[in-house]
């Protein structure tokens, strides 16, 4: 084998042995993070989303949010956070009641 | 093959300004996108891995569009229907603190629910004395940050709608394993929410009803549907449907990454189907010339082009992985906090998927490789004269 394939095969190995390495190492870190406190969390308020945008309810508590929150700003200004450009709107915003269960069986059958 | 895999090597070597530049761009676009879902991954997936803990109805009461308190007597009739096990209403909202410009989400929980005292040692860490001693809450480690920076050292002045001013000590913190939902919470008892909202008894935010049977959840809601037409059902399905469109990739910010990223790539295909440059067609021709065959030539090329673009891809994942993972995405992640001055640190949960990654791998790396592939079969199947001249 000449050396230029030995040296790419290297390469290779060396980036796939980093790779493996790096996702056992973050895997163990994660794995002594206690999940249950989170789960707990959410059981004690019993509130969805993520506390990572908080400049306004309808970003804060978005699956729980209705359509005229985005408007309460004022209303020719729907929506001008940074972050509602990235995160969309609650699907179930725009529904009375839950879309889901009326798209599943008009006669609401099943689920 | 040995033999065309070194020249392949040698050749990508010889033109090492051009090739360096085009890997850089290469690594570069793999490693935008593999980061950037990379994190919504994990985002999502430390939302979904909460879904089952979450009520399996929330009813809330929509006037006018907008939602508004909701009858607490309400809680006693939905009790009533069959298949619930119990439904209760709710009081939280959110308290604007001006100094730091922020809004705290203020929750009120029951502390005679036997869920209540069960749950909160294991989420937050209690001062038992203090919690005993009167009005007292417990925060996430934002609001407890935020209070700290503005003199509030334990305790916190709310301003109720009359003016008065109510002292509510800091009783707890919670644990920084569930920072990224509980950074601006502040967990107190309902009367003492009531108090601070100056919400009368009979008026709640939302009644949470709790179906043990998911089967009946559907039937339920609609019952309550008929039974107050005004009210809007949000069913964990709902949520579930509401965490899976959390990022929406058609617009914004993810959409003009994105654009930057295809656009990028088009350039470097353009560059490559173009066609070669003189050089190359006469290295070519020379090949041609010693008696090379056409097949063999292809072969050097697909081998050029596939360890480039091989060897950036695993660049870039690997880098992806340790800049999301290991330096919790400096930059990149202020796209997903917001800009609040109440912003958790981004301690993601390790979240890779797979299919994911093979995704981008499909989208680009035998992009790239077909990109080169034409120029170089043109170029081949010419004779080799031709090309020289």
């Amino acid at each position: 084998m000449s050396r230029r394939i030995a040296t790419l095969l290297g390469i290779v190995a060396a980036l796939l042995l980093l790779l493996a390495g790096e996702t056992l190492l973050f895997d163990a870190k994660d794995r002594t993070t206690d999940h249950n406190a989170l789960r707990g969390l959410v059981a004690l308020t019993a509130l969805p989303d993520l506390s990572v945008a908080t400049e306004a309810g309808f970003i804060r508590f978005r699956s729980l949010s209705d359509i005229a929150s985005a408007f309460g700003e004022s209303p020719e200004l729907p929506d001008h956070f940074r972050a509602s450009f990235v995160y969309a709107p609650a699907p179930l915003s725009y529904t009375v009641p839950s879309r889901l269960l009326l798209k599943a069986s008009p006669d609401g059958a099943t689920e | 093959m040995k033999n065309l895999l070194a020249f392949a090597i040698g050749s990508l070597l010889r033109r090492g300004g051009k090739n360096l530049f085009i890997f850089f761009v290469f690594t570069l676009l793999v490693f935008i996108l593999a980061s950037t879902f990379l994190i919504s991954n994990a985002l999502k997936s430390q939302l979904l891995s909460t879904l089952d803990a979450l009520p399996p109805i929330t009813v809330e009461r929509i006037v006018a569009g907008r939602q508004t308190e909701i009858d607490t007597s309400r809680a006693d009739s939905i009790a009533e229907i069959a298949g619930v096990s119990r439904a209760f209403p709710r009081v939280w909202g959110f308290y604007y603190f001006p100094p730091a410009g922020v809004n705290f989400a203020v929750v009120g929980v029951d502390p005679l629910l036997p869920s209540y005292s069960q749950t909160l040692t294991t989420v937050a860490d209690i001062d038992g004395e203090r919690l005993a001693s009167g009005d007292t809450m417990i925060v996430g480690e934002g609001v407890d940050a935020i209070l700290r920076r503005h003199l509030f050292d334990g305790y916190l002045l709310f301003v109720k709608p009359d003016g008065e001013l109510k002292r509510v000590d800091v009783a707890g913190r919670f644990k920084g394993e569930t920072v990224l939902q509980s950074n601006d919470l502040i967990v107190m008892d309902t009367g003492l929410v009531r108090e601070i909202f100056g919400l009368p008894e009979h008026l709640a935010t939302d009644i949470v009803v709790e179906v043990p049977n998911p089967q009946e959840v559907p039937t339920v809601a609609r019952k309550i549907a008929t039974l107050y037409p005004d009210s809007r059902i949000v069913t964990r399905r709902d949520l579930a449907a509401s965490y899976h469109a959390l990022f929406d990739y058609k617009s914004g910010l993810f959409l003009a990454l994105f654009l930057v990223g295809i656009f990028t790539l088009f350039v470097i295909l353009y560059d490559k189907a173009s066609g070669l440059s003189g050089e190359e067609r006469r290295e070519i021709g020379i090949l041609k010339a010693l008696g090379w065959r056409t097949g063999e030539i292809l072969a050097v090329k697909i081998y050029e082009s596939a360890i480039l673009a091989l060897v950036a891809y695993l660049v870039a994942v690997t880098a992806s992985i340790g800049y999301v993972f290991g330096l919790q995405a400096p930059v990149l992640r202020d796209l997903f906090t917001g800009y609040s001055a109440l912003r958790p640190p981004l301690l993601l949960p390790f979240e890779i998927d797979g299919a994911t990654l093979a995704l981008i791998f499909f989208a680009t790396v035998p992009l790239f490789v077909a990109a080169t592939l034409v120029p170089a079969w043109r170029a081949a199947t010419l004779e080799a004269d031709e090309v020289i001249r």
